[in-house]
């Protein structure tokens, strides 16, 4: 699976002239293209799902060409097979949900009717919990519902690969959080190669497995997010500096475990493309980055049953409290804290304060893992 | 009274026939306004909304030198399939036609243009060629401005009377719609026909407004 992009084109004249001279290759499964507005991001997308024609250049997936100027080649959006998913989602108003995620099945003349019973339609409703609300209008929807009949819409056509175009940018922040981690999830179930656009760190921080820059219509760098340390402090409280002691490899994902100071070890899922892009291996240093907000605090650890693979003990050391959450910070040894997000009421409930023992705990997915330059 | 009913029928057969010549003509000319890009583009908008401006005799005195026996098309017409327009109903459909057309066009250029063009990216991507997307979504999107301007047009050419008077004359249960045989009932005096013919005519747009808003569906563009 690679990604080729290599464009150029010209809009408009004057003043309000804009010039797209987009170039990156990779073959990250989830790339984020990273930029301000007006960049030329939404271009570029569409450019590659064939809603906007370059001037010049050659767009290829997985080794074949979409477009191609010098070779005359110029699929059609429709012969592309990439799904797409807009920045509001646009969900035909005038159909009902079921309508909606069956529109792609049939392109003949006319629109799917209201109660044509299809097996196809019916599990995307089920995958994506849609069911009990398949004869609503888009009008009736909340957003993160809105973003579910769009997938399903987008994924029932079968894509070979999904392109996003700002997929958060018209929600309020705390609807954004949820749809994130939704889509997070989503993509993982389907194993989907993506392209997301954002102007977003967040994004980045949620989705990337490598990003290209873009500004003023110029892709000015690119990168594999985990290597850039400097990137990720801002967006994950916790940075955990260990050595590597163990590497478990799988079909896709790698386990990796990294042993900290004080004798306690962090589990980390790792995709086998990032283990080989970070030359990680057994010996190495390497440091965790874990968002505050993935971590548990569990206050007695002893015979509770947790699937999570990180469970670090330690003490509290610092109690901060907020308007909602509550920072809790949780020495785990060996100079390590690890800091929780964790709401008022259960820091009340279980009466942590500093002193008290308890653990931080994780998911191993939850992790990323990155190698000190 | 007979002359009522027969002047009515002719009506509505006049004004249904110019309503879908300017259906048909009028959204594929307004949907070509709002999404395609040529030059001369608001020079054809203006000119194609001059039957609204102009006097309906100067629009009946083009058609005549256009249709007219000595006119390019009514002579060619006349030459080789030996038709004739003038002084007869298709005449007077196309003078309806003509008046009415603005109404629809501009109305369906404006609801073209209020349609979000990403619904059409989105039904691209999803599969759909050029003739699907129109009929599945742009269509149905737009279609409650255009039947505003539909409904305006079928009322506008039921009313016509300039154009058609000089086109086709005034030929009692040939060409002599309700509207001019309203102007020669009261020209001749027999005010129990002109009564009639109003109360007729009244009847026949009520109706029409009441039936178009039967046929409209609640939900056709989704709700606000």
């Amino acid at each position: 699976m690679k990604w080729e992009v290599a464009i150029r084109k010209q809009v408009g004249d004057g003043p309000n002239a804009f010039s797209l001279d987009m170039s990156f290759a990779s073959d990250a499964r989830r790339l984020v293209l990273f930029g301000p507005s007006g960049a030329g991001k939404t271009m570029t997308l569409k450019a590659i799902a064939g809603l906007v024609r370059p001037d010049a250049g050659r767009i290829a997936f997985d080794g074949e060409a979409m477009f191609d100027a010098g070779a005359g080649v110029d699929l059609a959006a429709r012969s592309r097979r990439l799904g797409y998913l807009f920045q509001e989602y646009a969900l035909f108003p005038h159909l009902t949900v079921r309508q909606n995620i069956a529109f792609g099945l049939d392109s003949g003349l006319r629109n799917p009717r209201r109660g044509r019973a299809d097996e196809t339609t019916d599990r995307w409703l089920d995958a994506l919990e849609l069911r009990r609300l398949q004869a609503r209008f888009p009008d009736q929807l909340s957003g993160g519902q809105r973003q579910r009949v769009a997938l399903a819409r987008a994924l029932a056509a079968s894509p070979r690969a999904l392109l996003l175009d700002e997929p958060f940018a018209a929600m309020d922040l705390p609807l954004r959080g949820k749809l994130r981690a939704e889509l997070h999830e989503l993509q993982a179930r389907f194993a989907l190669p993506i392209v997301l656009i954002t102007h977003d760190s967040a994004d980045v921080d949620a989705f990337a497995d490598e990003i290209v820059y873009i500004d003023a219509g110029r892709a000015t760098a690119s990168q594999v997010p985990v290597q850039e340390e400097s990137a990720m402090k801002s967006s994950a409280r916790n940075q955990l500096t260990g050595r590597v002691s163990r590497i478990l490899p799988g079909a896709v994902d790698d386990e990796v475990e990294i042993a900290l100071p004080g004798g306690q070890s962090i589990v980390a899922i790792v995709t086998h493309e990032s283990v080989t892009k970070l030359g990680l291996a057994v010996g190495i240093d390497a440091f965790a980055l874990v968002k505050a907000s993935s971590v548990i605090v569990v206050a007695d650890l002893d015979g509770a049953r947790l699937s999570a693979r990180n469970q670090l003990a330690g003490t509290i050391v610092r109690m901060q409290p907020g308007a909602v959450n509550a920072e809790v910070v949780i020495d785990v040894g060996g100079g390590a804290t690890i800091v929780a997000l964790v709401t008022q009421g259960s820091a009340s409930s279980l009466a942590l304060a500093p002193g008290v023992a308890a653990s931080a705990v994780f998911k191993a997915s939850s992790v990323i893992v990155g190698v000190p330059r | 009274m007979d002359a009522a009913w027969i002047a009515l029928g002719l009506s509505l057969k006049v004004a249904l026939w110019a309503t879908g010549l300017d259906l048909v003509l009028g959204v594929a000319i307004g949907y070509a306004l709002a999404r395609k890009r040529f030059p001369g583009r608001e020079l054809v908008d203006s000119i194609l909304l001059l039957p609204m401006v102009l006097p309906p005799t100067v629009l009946g005195y083009y058609l005549l030198v256009v249709i007219g026996r000595r006119g390019w098309l009514g002579g060619w017409l006349s030459r080789e399939f030996g038709i004739d327009l003038v002084f007869t109903w298709q005449g007077a459909v196309l003078a309806a036609t003509l008046v009415a057309f603005p109404f629809v066009c501009k109305s369906a250029r404006a609801a073209f243009e209020t349609v979000d063009a990403q619904y059409e990216e989105a039904a691209k991507v999803l599969g759909l060629g050029a003739a699907a997307i129109f009929l599945r979504v742009t269509l149905p999107l737009a279609w409650r401005g255009i039947l505003a301007g539909v409904l305006l047009a079928f009322a506008r050419a039921l009313g016509e009377f300039g154009a058609t008077l000089m086109v086709a004359g005034s030929i009692p249960g040939k060409t002599q719609t309700l509207s001019i045989a309203v102007y020669e009932a009261v020209q001749a005096g027999q005010d129990d026909l002109a009564n009639l013919l109003v109360l007729l005519t009244s009847t026949a747009c009520v109706v029409v407004l009441l039936v178009a808003g039967r046929l409209a569906p609640a939900r056709i563009t989704g709700r606000p």
